[in-house]
């Protein structure tokens, strides 16, 4: 009775003042949706886009742990941060975007979050192997999930896909995508479609790749890529590698020693057809030392791509040859690639023609898979894309080695510190992991 | 200081004044042979110091590439100067302190006013100071025999400017300790001239900008920039007061009401001008915080004298408590006009932001005191709390009793017809308390979107539409207080007429539902969740022994010591492996299972089950992919020993502190490694066969090189400068592991000396009832192995995440001169 008394004088003093009043409880299918594009950003285009850039040598980390990043001395520990992006940000805010959405009806938006979702899967799937991938963003007091092969994930995420392919119809509302489709859905759809094609090229399925790439972003004047827009305002919309560049950690990524601009003077130089003054001025400084955070690639408010046509077309032209032996239907889409180089950085990049790969011919030093391996590993600049990419093909990028003082390839990304903390699933690594190709790769 | 009240009319006041000096109490070690640049090779604006030897320069000026202006780029390196950045940006600091009281009153009325004023000034050049007015008042007043009343006022105003310290890049010890030595940080503003002739006004400088061309940033801000361009002040007003009515309705019964305010505005201002090296087109918040704490109690107590040799009293109690905060401000970036003073408003982007909280509790308190021949005490309480922060799913009600019990066995009869034990005590206590957790986290938020990757860049999705997201912190709605129970017992015990003291306390705290935000996977769509997490044990010894060697009327001479031990241990913690508490995300401080709270924490070396070091195929070691427990900053034991010696008026005191052992992650160190900077980097060595550095360059025999020879268990490679900005040799670049060190140390703590003057004749002649004089001397001598500054400094201030040094401020030494007058 006593105690009773006592609690009730007690509480009555203390109920009702736990409801924050900074923070709501609930948010709008909408307002979620960008939240969830928003954290895209970030992941795609800053960290897992900083080490891919520098293990394909297209960039150099040149300076404190951006040095021991780019000579392969990883820890889990620098993995958390990106993990923590691509699962509790994007991944969660995707699927909370697409239960409200879709409990309210609002299907187009539910299949351009599933896109969204696919894209960060698949691109999670390719840089970790074996993944979880919850179909819930509650864990409802079970937080341990399950480690995935890689290849079920790969087909879920095509299945996702699909599903958005089937269901979207018209455009979203306007002021509902934080991209540069501004939510028009048949560029959505072929964006869709260029993703089936990157991620079953990553599983080897050139036939499936070709098929899905023929709806995919094709456009050669780059009005169907996606990109992600930028402005400069830090911290706020600002491009994500001029913010880290100028704004956050000057020097510590660099071009110093890269792969690329070289390969591009090369290119400039030894073939009439081709002058890549234009790109390698987009991405490089004049001496190709560092990356144009000027007026080019890096700049504060340059748009950072997610899907560019030229990807498009070099999967139709590696895919044509590996499924169908096709050197004709290659050449055609390598010189589509080619095309949209010209059209987008300037210069020079005349078709190519398949004398040109015979003895006497221009290219007769190299062989058209090569020309379009080498020619993808550019056109994929700086994007994590290019990692999935060399890591596939084996690193059979012409002049492409390991850094100094190492004689490996650093094969995937080393699951998270923070994960390994609390999901007992999550695989045991050692150093010598990192060399050891995912599922899909071995 | 408070001098006891007169029940008279007399007026006693009582003026102070102190006069304090700090300086450094030591340096970081520094080198000063090798410049600025790379492979053994002067390089202008290079960011490490890995350059020539600064001895084998030909001596002279610098040849420069454009003779027109000063600070264009060297092209020849030929100046043998060199600067001590260790030392540059800090002084001997003086403080002032001074503060008059006046008490006095009658049977009905007593008063105490006191006004105090200080000046305190930090050891760095400018910018750094702290400054506090205070006023008091306290009257206590008699309205009849039963009824009287306490009423305190106090108000307090202080102003304070801080230099921006520890981990950013316009931290005043990352640029100072980073630039080369050869390399002067004066002057740090330039009218730059750029090659075409143009001019610009009062650019920054610095060692990664010498010439201060405003089209590449500063890298790190120039430390004297951050001490006179970058501005942090703080303004706050505090008022605290308290009101008491008691009424004594009888003897043995009496009613206090009490009610208590204490609240303050903090207003702020932090300025980064256009130029600094974190936002390059400026930055400045301005923010208010509010806040405000009412208290209020209502007590009944009742006496009772149940014979001469037994009493005892009974205490009821009710309080409530009401705590709120109030923060409203907003960042401006991007400067509209540079030159214009400045305000948030004078800003293309503007970020304003609020944050309000409020919580709750009231509490049901008893108390019960028993008293037997004035040797035996006993108490027993409770306290019945609530709470506003506790769960929907968790009660809303604790109770928390306590008990104490004391014997004063000296006082027994048997114990009265000796001189051997003067005292004698033994002593109990049982009590059991309660933590809150933290407001609003039972359950999850959404908010504005915006996300970091940790190096920087952050995108927010106000500028895309404006996004929400849910919050990574799941609410957890079944929140309940930490319980913290704790067994006390000791005794005390004193000889020979009180010439011997002995006191032995041990004690066992157990901490259960521990709140810490634990990891959740973040594969689960969330990552942390505040939980009543852990159990946590303490326990541990105090020993204190007093010795009065000499206490004769003029010559008084005493020895007190103390030794103290304290175990604590994590013994459970809901299945996660470890708690992140304060830190970096390598080199942090954590809560794990089986440890001390606040061990530290990072990567280590790749080993294998023998524990010899995985080698590389050039013989060098790696790091391992996964972290781990590196050391323990908890110490084995403490101690401290004062001697106070005492002739007529003078009074001499000095206190020895021993802290044996306690690691400390000597992260400064590991950065330095890096920069090439540390004194320890001087190293010279050639090589007696062919060497293999860290990326497989060969060394040929014969030839010097900056650095030595070490086997790791794969034959002798060269530890050269590529170990350590590109192996593993730095904190940047290698594990965490390789930087812990032993903190122990032996400090003389304080020396004071002090004398009073209060003879008859000098009361008589000056009308004063005593003067004293004061010298003290504080942390005057550091003994210990630890290479770091004083491993005493903590990067996150008095936190449970103590041994991280991460360019820390150094610690101080002090002088206090100070002077009283009682009148």
């Amino acid at each position: 009775m006593f105690s009773m008394a006592c609690n009730t004088i007690n509480e009555s003093y203390t109920d009702g003042y736990n409801t924050d009043p900074n923070n709501p409880t609930d948010a709008n299918a909408e307002k979620v949706f960008i939240g969830g594009e928003s954290a895209l950003i970030e992941y795609m285009e800053s960290e897992p886009a900083w080490f891919a850039s520098m293990w394909t040598r297209q960039a150099t980390g040149s300076d404190r742990q951006f040095n021991r990043i780019h000579q392969y001395g990883v820890n889990n520990e620098d993995f958390s941060s990106m993990w923590f992006l691509a699962y509790t940000r994007a991944l969660t805010n995707l699927k909370i975007a697409e239960e409200k959405a879709s409990e309210t009806g609002k299907n187009n938006l539910v299949a351009v979050a599933k896109i969204n979702e696919a894209m960060v899967m698949g691109t999670t799937a390719a840089l970790w192997g074996n993944v979880p991938y919850p179909d819930s963003p509650h864990p409802d007091g079970n937080y341990v999930y399950e480690y995935l092969p890689q290849a079920d994930v790969y087909d879920m995420v095509q299945t996702k896909l699909d599903e958005a392919i089937q269901a979207l119809g018209t455009d979203l509302p306007s002021g509902v995508d934080a991209f540069s489709y501004a939510g028009n859905a048949d560029l959505w759809v072929k964006a869709a479609y260029t993703l089936k094609a990157r991620f079953y090229m990553h599983t080897g399925n050139y036939g499936d790749a070709l098929t899905a790439a023929q709806n995919g972003v094709l456009a050669t004047d780059g009005s169907e890529d996606l990109m992600i827009p930028h402005g400069s305002t830090y911290q706020g919309d600002m491009n994500l590698w001029y913010s880290f560049m100028v704004y956050d950690r000057s020097g510590y990524l660099t071009a110093e020693d890269n792969l690329a601009y070289g390969m591009m003077q090369d290119n400039s130089d030894n073939h009439a057809k081709t002058d890549e003054s234009g790109r390698m001025a987009y991405f490089y400084n004049a001496d190709g030392t560092d990356l144009n955070t000027s007026d080019g690639a890096f700049a504060i408010d340059a748009s950072y791509p997610l899907i560019r046509a030229s990807e498009t077309h070099l999967i139709m032209a590696e895919a044509e040859l590996k499924e169908n032996n096709d050197d004709a239907a290659a050449l055609t889409h390598l010189n589509a690639a080619r095309q949209y180089a010209e059209n987008m950085y300037g210069g020079t990049y005349d078709d190519l023609t398949l004398l040109d790969f015979q003895v006497g011919g221009d290219y007769e030093n190299t062989t058209l898979q090569q020309e379009i391996y080498d020619e993808t590993y550019l056109a994929l600049m700086f994007q994590v894309e290019a990692f999935d990419f060399t890591r596939r093909i084996d690193w059979q990028v012409t002049g492409l080695t390991p850094v100094s003082g190492n004689s490996q390839f650093p094969e995937r990304f080393l699951y998270s510190q923070d994960e390994i903390n609390s999901n007992p699933n999550t695989p045991e690594q050692s150093a010598a992991d990192l060399y050891k190709p995912t599922p899909a790769n071995q | 200081m408070v001098p006891t009240r007169c029940k008279s009319n007399d007026v006693k006041i009582s003026l102070q004044s102190e006069l304090t000096v700090d300086q450094v109490n030591k340096n970081v070690n520094l080198q000063n042979k090798y410049g600025q640049g790379i492979g053994g090779s002067y390089v202008w604006g290079y960011p490490l110091s890995w350059g020539d030897p600064i001895a084998e320069r030909p001596g002279g000026e610098d040849v420069r590439a454009r003779p027109g202006y000063e600070y264009s780029e060297i092209t020849q390196k030929n100046s043998r100067q060199t600067y001590d950045h260790a030392s540059e940006v800090f002084q001997d600091a003086y403080s002032w302190k001074n503060s008059l009281s006046v008490s006095g009153g009658n049977d009905q009325t007593t008063y105490y006013l006191s006004v105090a004023n200080s000046r305190n000034n930090g050891v760095v050049l400018a910018n750094s100071n702290f400054n506090r007015n205070s006023f008091r008042l306290n009257v206590d007043h008699n309205f009849t025999e039963k009824l009287s009343s306490k009423v305190n006022a106090n108000y307090i105003q202080s102003n304070s400017d801080r230099i921006q310290m520890g981990s950013n890049i316009s931290g005043l010890l990352l640029g100072t300790y980073r630039t080369p030595p050869d390399f002067n940080n004066q002057p740090y503003l330039v009218n730059y001239v750029a090659p075409n002739g143009n001019v610009y006004q009062d650019e920054q400088r610095s060692y990664r900008d010498p010439a201060g061309d405003p089209n590449s940033g500063p890298g790190y801000d120039n430390p004297l920039w951050t001490i006179y361009k970058n501005r942090n002040h703080s303004d706050v007003k505090r008022i605290m007061g308290s009101a008491e009515l008691k009424y004594n309705m009888y003897d043995w019964l009496n009613f206090v009401e009490r009610v208590g305010v204490d609240t303050y505005t903090d207003r702020r201002y932090q300025l980064l001008p256009p130029g600094n090296a974190t936002v390059p087109s400026g930055s400045l918040t301005e923010n208010e915080i509010n806040q405000y704490q009412f208290n209020n109690d209502f007590i009944i107590r009742a006496f009772k004298d149940f014979s001469e040799d037994y009493s005892g009293n009974i205490l009821v109690g009710y309080n409530l408590n009401h705590r709120a905060t109030d923060e409203l401000g907003a960042t401006s970036t991007n400067f509209i006009l540079d030159d214009a003073p400045k305000d948030v408003g004078n800003a293309v982007d503007r970020f304003p932001f609020q944050t309000k909280t409020v919580e709750r509790t009231s509490a049901l308190y008893a108390q019960a005191e028993f008293n037997a021949f004035d040797q035996l005490y006993m108490k027993v309480s409770g306290r019945s709390e609530s709470a506003s922060t506790y769960g929907e799913n968790s009660d809303k009600t604790y109770f928390y009793p306590s008990a104490n019990i004391a014997w004063q066995f000296s006082d027994l009869d048997a114990f009265q017809d000796q001189n051997i034990l003067s005292f004698g005590k033994i002593r109990a206590s049982y009590g059991k308390a309660g933590t809150q957790p933290s407001p609003y986290s039972t359950r999850t938020n959404y908010l504005r979107a915006s996300y970091a990757n940790g190096w920087g860049p952050e995108i927010s999705a106000t500028y895309y539409g404006g996004g929400a997201m849910r919050s990574s912190q799941e609410g957890n709605s079944s929140l309940k207080p930490e319980i913290t129970t704790e067994f006390e017992t000791g005794v005390d015990l004193r000889f020979l007429d009180d010439r011997i003291g002995l006191s032995f306390t041990r004690y066992w705290k157990k901490t259960t539902d521990a709140l810490l935000s634990i990891d959740v996977p973040p594969s689960s769509g969330y990552s942390s969740r505040l939980a009543n997490a852990a159990e946590i044990e303490n326990r541990g010894y105090e020993v204190s022994l007093d010795l009065n060697w000499i206490r004769s009327r003029d010559f008084q001479w005493n020895t007190h010591v103390i030794w103290s031990k304290n175990d604590n241990k994590v013994t459970s913690l809901a299945g996660v492996n470890n708690v992140f508490l304060n830190g970096f995300t390598d080199g942090s401080s954590r809560a794990v299972e089986g440890y001390s709270v606040g061990v530290l924490y990072g990567s280590k070396w790749e080993r294998d089950d023998s524990g010899n070091l995985i080698l590389d195929e050039n013989g060098f070691p790696q790091i391992a992919p996964a972290a781990d427990v590196l050391g323990d900053p908890t110490p084995d034991w403490t101690s401290g020993i004062r001697n106070t010696f005492s002739y007529k008026g003078f009074t001499l005191t000095a206190l020895l502190d021993i802290k044996q052992g306690g690691d400390v992650w000597n992260g400064t160190k590991g950065a330095l490694y890096y920069f090439g900077i540390h004194g320890d980097q001087t190293w010279s060595t050639t090589a007696d066969q062919d060497l293999v550095n860290y990326l497989g360059q060969t060394i040929p025999s014969g030839t010097t090189f900056r650095g030595y020879v070490k086997d790791f268990g794969g034959g002798p490679v060269a530890i050269d400068e590529t170990y350590f900005w590109a192996g593993p040799g730095s904190g940047f670049t290698g594990p965490t592991e390789q930087f812990i060190e032993d903190g122990s140390y032996v400090r003389l703590r304080e020396v004071g000396l002090t004398y009073t003057l209060q003879t008859k004749a000098f009361r008589d002649f000056t009308g004063l009832s005593s003067i004293r004089f004061g010298v003290t001397g504080r942390n005057l001598k550091l003994w210990t192995d630890y290479s770091g500054v004083d491993p005493e400094t903590n990067l996150t201030g008095p936190s449970n995440g103590q041994g991280l040094d991460y360019f820390n401020n150094p610690n101080t030494r002090t002088w206090l001169f100070s002077l009283r007058v009682n009148y």
